[in-house]
């Protein structure tokens, strides 16, 4: 009979352990888990905001080669200018492009090189202090086309 | 028993907490990983994007500076080349121009039964020099290291910098560059209106008032094939498709012609990688010419004679006279029978009496129609819109002379702009322009084209003066003409001379 009541005694402690030793794992998984949070979500963050910065450099870049093709067939510095600007007016950019512009219209005759530079103002989807807008840059230069060959 | 369990709850914690810390390891570095390997792509995807952009660029800048290259000419062919007495992409079509006229003026003579030995020496000669002068265009605008050179100016400017800080575009090492004839059959850069070629003579094929390009055609028993220009167009990238079918190794065009498409074969050595790609672009100069002759003249020759008969045998030798009415005292103590002299004069000139080179020419009634349209065929040969009423005006403009030439001055250094002059010619004074002071050989032979019909007692008329007797002696005059054509080909300048002969006959017919 006494070592029946000890032995009650010795499973009723046996359970008590089992259940603090189960909610301490849990306990310890939701840490786990926060913590793994904390370091996927901004590496999950920063690759969203690296693809996104990775996509606008490349229209941006598009829309730079674009206006420096059209600036191409222009025979002045205004006009190349205007068409590189109508270039860029006509372009849709992406959603994240707040503003996109002609930065530098470099039409040299003498050289027979047109070069335009276009300047892309973009938000990343996710906001990094401090950078919460980058400004990207591309220049192109080609050939001017429209002039004819001496004579 | 207790020991036993705990240090087995222990170790279930630790390896529950490893598996969760390891999974987190795990998706972090799959998650940099991702990222990596999304930039290595997002790299050399831009860098090929950015080598073809570059490749394209430097094809573009071969096409647009292969029409500066150029190439001396003979000296009969400056007045079609270009400031610098030079032949490049832009005046290539102008040369075949002029070789064209030359053979096409050649063929209308030989089947108008007129050719002499210098014709076809001449139409040889002219289309020896452009066929010589194209070759060595061909020769120049394939060069390989002219092409390179042009390649490169753009492509030391566009590197593509995401394949490495030091990438280096060049052309493909290899044996020459691949040209093509793109847009066959579309317009040449040279505009010609069908009435300037000579009736009889083979008409060049026809693309909206320009000659077609790459469309070759016979003139003279030759071959001519001139580049297509298309007008308004500028250098620009074609297809891969539309060279390949162009390919001048795989489907020549008759007559080496200058090609219009050129490939480039790009390689960037980069760090990162290397990365080739190929561009094809169409060169066009963007100058437009008319066919023309543009140093050349025709010149009218006239000449007047009077011839005196007594009783059908002539009484004087004969006698020039000049381009204005004037007594002539032709017949001077001509002895008759039953000693009476005869004296004949008579009013000569009289035709020219209009006062201008044009009355003067229509004097005589004939049908002159044709002098003036073979005058105007070989005028539009110099300047294609000369018409008729201007032909007209000129002539009109000037008073009767022995000679006359008619000839282009220009404004402009490539001489594009003709306008139409007429000038006497002075005996022992140099010509208006220098260019025409060359020797010259006529090399078609004269015909006749207008039979004027005699006219008699007018336009001139005579009389005589009888001294010692009786005074009775009939009288009349016979006024007549011919006008000749005598075509040239061009080649030494002259395209045709118009040769206009007067005579008029004073008979008396006495005892």
């Amino acid at each position: 009979m006494i070592c029946s009541a000890k032995n009650r005694t010795t499973t009723r402690k046996y359970a008590r352990l089992s259940q603090y030793s189960a909610r301490s794992n849990r306990a310890s998984s939701l840490v786990e888990t926060l913590t793994g949070f904390i370091i996927l979500i901004p590496i999950g963050l920063a690759a969203v905001d690296v693809v996104a910065f990775m996509s606008a450099v490349d229209s941006n870049e598009h829309l730079a080669e674009a206006a420096a093709r059209g600036a191409a067939k222009a025979t002045t510095q205004d006009s190349a200018q205007t068409v590189a600007e109508d270039v860029v007016k006509h372009c849709t950019p992406v959603w994240m492009v707040q503003a996109v512009m002609v930065d530098d219209v470099q039409y040299d005759p003498a050289k027979g090189l047109v070069s335009v530079a276009t300047l892309m103002q973009l938000k990343l989807p996710v906001p990094l202090p401090g950078y919460e807008e980058i400004k990207c840059r591309a220049s192109s230069i080609e050939p001017i086309v429209s002039t004819p060959a001496p004579n | 028993m207790k020991t036993a369990n705990s240090r087995l709850v222990k170790k279930t914690k630790r390896e529950e907490r490893g598996v969760s810390l390891v999974l987190v390891v795990v998706s972090a570095g799959f998650l940099i990983i991702l990222v990596f390997v999304a930039f290595q792509f997002y790299t050399l995807n831009s860098g090929s994007r950015e080598v073809r952009n570059a490749v394209d660029a430097a094809a573009l800048n071969v096409s647009k500076q292969v029409a500066k290259l150029r190439v001396p000419i003979s000296d009969q062919f400056s007045d079609v080349a270009d400031k610098g007495g030079l032949v490049g992409m832009s005046n290539i079509n102008r040369i075949w121009g002029k070789a064209y006229l030359i053979n096409a003026n050649a063929e209308a003579i030989q089947k108008e039964g007129l050719a002499n030995s210098y014709t076809a020496q001449n139409a040889d000669q002219a289309y020896r020099i452009a066929q010589q002068c194209n070759d060595t265009l061909v020769e120049t605008v394939t060069c390989k290291q002219k092409l390179d050179s042009f390649f490169n100016d753009i492509a030391n400017l566009r590197r593509a910098k995401l394949l490495g800080a030091n990438s280096d575009l060049k052309t493909v090492d290899g044996p020459g560059w691949d040209v093509a004839m793109v847009d066959r059959g579309a317009a040449s850069n040279l505009k010609f209106d069908e009435k300037q070629i000579p009736k009889g003579a083979g008409v060049a094929p026809s693309s909206g008032g320009h000659v077609k390009g790459y469309m070759p055609f016979n003139a003279n028993n030759k071959n001519f094939t001139f580049a297509s220009f298309v007008p308004n167009e500028m250098p620009h990238l074609t297809t891969d498709s539309n060279f390949n079918a162009n390919d001048a190794r795989t489907n020549p065009v008759p007559g080496n012609p200058v090609p219009n498409a050129f490939r480039a074969n790009g390689i960037n050595l980069g760090t990162k990688a290397s990365l080739s790609a190929s561009a094809s672009s169409v060169a066009n100069p963007m100058h437009e010419y008319r066919l023309a002759i543009p140093h050349a003249y025709i010149k009218i020759l006239m000449s007047n004679f009077a011839y005196w008969k007594v009783k059908e045998k002539e009484a004087a030798p004969k006698t020039p006279y000049g381009f204005e009415p004037k007594t002539v005292f032709g017949i001077k103590g001509y002895q008759l029978k039953n000693n009476r002299i005869l004296n004949g004069y008579a009013s000569l000139g009289n035709e020219y009496k209009s006062g201008t080179l044009l009355g003067s020419m229509n004097a005589l009634p004939g049908n002159h129609k044709e002098q003036y349209e073979r005058m105007l065929q070989r005028i539009k040969e110099i300047k294609h819109d000369f018409t008729m009423g201007e032909l007209n005006a000129m002539l009109q403009s000037v008073p009767p002379a022995p000679e006359y030439i008619i000839y282009p001055v220009y404004g402009s250094q490539d001489k594009t702009d003709p306008k139409i002059r007429i000038a006497p010619i002075i005996p022992g004074q140099p010509l208006p322009e220098s260019w025409m002071n060359s020797q010259t050989t006529i090399d078609g032979e004269a015909k006749l084209i207008v039979n004027e019909n005699e006219q008699r007692d007018e336009p001139n008329y005579c009389w005589p003066q009888i001294i010692g007797g009786n005074p009775d002696c009939e009288k009349y005059t016979q006024v007549s003409g011919t006008v000749r054509w005598a075509p040239g080909t061009g080649f030494n300048s002259c395209l045709g001379i118009l040769i206009i002969s007067r005579t008029t006959i004073s008979n008396f017919i006495t005892e």
